[in-house]
């Protein structure tokens, strides 16, 4: 029963959830009940009417660490996106096949090194995900560094990302997390020598919908752990 | 249904109900359902219920008591009686009306 509670809208929870939890327990619903939850929460998120408490009118306004949070999600995106665009764009040199990647290369440790601050910026006060973004800061670093060290900077980006994707999905309860997961293992496979330079793409726009999320929703306040 | 009720859509009827239920002692949750299927004779379901609880409250109609256990009981505030009066006056013209109709007929 408490999934379907889980539809209404953060604010509606914490307003009503308890009461709501108390009322099932007395009156087991019927399938009737259930379908009429569903409605209701239907119309909790099409008209909220949770907005006049202090406590959620605190939260619908969303406060300069949101803001800050959400515009680098964004812009460590749009990061992702334009060096993803650039590596695809450059030329090739003289003899081995891979194209002139340093101007992209610069960029895309641009964009891992926003998106890890805006990771941090989100983790609040979890150790988890403030262990995980401090590990993508890390490796961003490392990104513009020579050969190797490039490469370790991009894996290590890659899968800190994607172990930070699951920890939204399976300590946050943030279901967008799975998409950055996916996306941020897609970058693995980054390669200069063809199209595959397109594939930081992904993950761009995996962090522009993070942001775009996280300013709607008023992270990083409802992440749980 | 006249304002404020208008407004509320397919809450206004539960509104309704659930104000009349209020009128005499506050109330919380289980039992203004089982009064309001006492008063209207079908049963309110619980989505219903919190949408049109928490509308009456955002209007000040009703206002939250302080939660025994996870129970947090409703009661009236004086716009809520004031509103609630208006209604049903708006409803016994209503009333008288058609059965002063009906009667007429009957004659």
């Amino acid at each position: 029963m408490s999934r379907l509670l889980n539809l209404y809208p953060a604010a509606w929870q914490e307003r009503y959830r308890d009461e709501m939890m108390d009322l099932l327990a007395e009156h087991p619903p019927t399938w009737r009940d259930r379908f009429d939850l569903v409605l209701g929460a239907l119309d909790a998120r099409l008209n909220p009417q949770v907005h006049g408490r202090p406590a959620a009118s605190e939260r619908d306004v969303p406060g300069p660490r949101t803001i800050a949070v959400s515009i680098g999600a964004l812009i460590g995106g749009a990061l992702w996106i334009a060096g993803g665009l650039a590596m695809n764009a450059a030329p090739f040199g003289a003899a081995d096949g891979y194209r002139e990647s340093t101007a992209a290369t610069l960029i895309l440790a641009m964009a891992a090194l926003v998106s890890a601050l805006a990771a941090i910026g989100l983790a609040g006060r979890s150790g988890t995900f403030m262990g995980i973004g401090r590990a993508m800061l890390v490796m961003a670093l490392l990104i513009p560094l020579p050969w190797p060290l490039v490469l370790f900077g991009v894996f290590g980006t890659a899968f800190a990302t994607c172990a930070y994707g699951i920890a939204l999905v399976r300590e946050g309860g943030q279901p967008a997390g799975i998409v950055l997961a996916v996306t941020a293992l897609a970058l693995t496979s980054i390669n200069t020598q063809d199209e595959r330079a397109l594939l930081s793409i992904p993950l761009g726009l995996a962090w522009v919908a993070i942001g775009a999320i996280a300013l709607i929703r008023r992270w990083p306040a409802p992440i749980r752990a | 249904m006249t304002q404020p009720f208008g407004e509320l859509g397919r809450f206004a009827e539960p509104s309704l109900y659930i104000l009349v239920s209020l009128s005499d002692s506050p109330k919380h949750g289980y039992a203004i359902m089982a009064d309001v299927e006492e008063i209207s004779g079908s049963p309110l379901g619980p989505g219903t219920l919190y949408g049109a609880l928490a509308r009456l409250e955002r209007r000040g109609l009703i206002e939250a008591l302080e939660p025994e256990d996870r129970r947090r009981p409703y009661r009236l505030t004086g716009l809520g009686a004031s509103t609630l009066r208006i209604q049903l006056g708006q409803l016994e013209g209503f009333l008288r009306t058609g059965l002063e109709r009906l009667g007429g007929d009957a004659r």
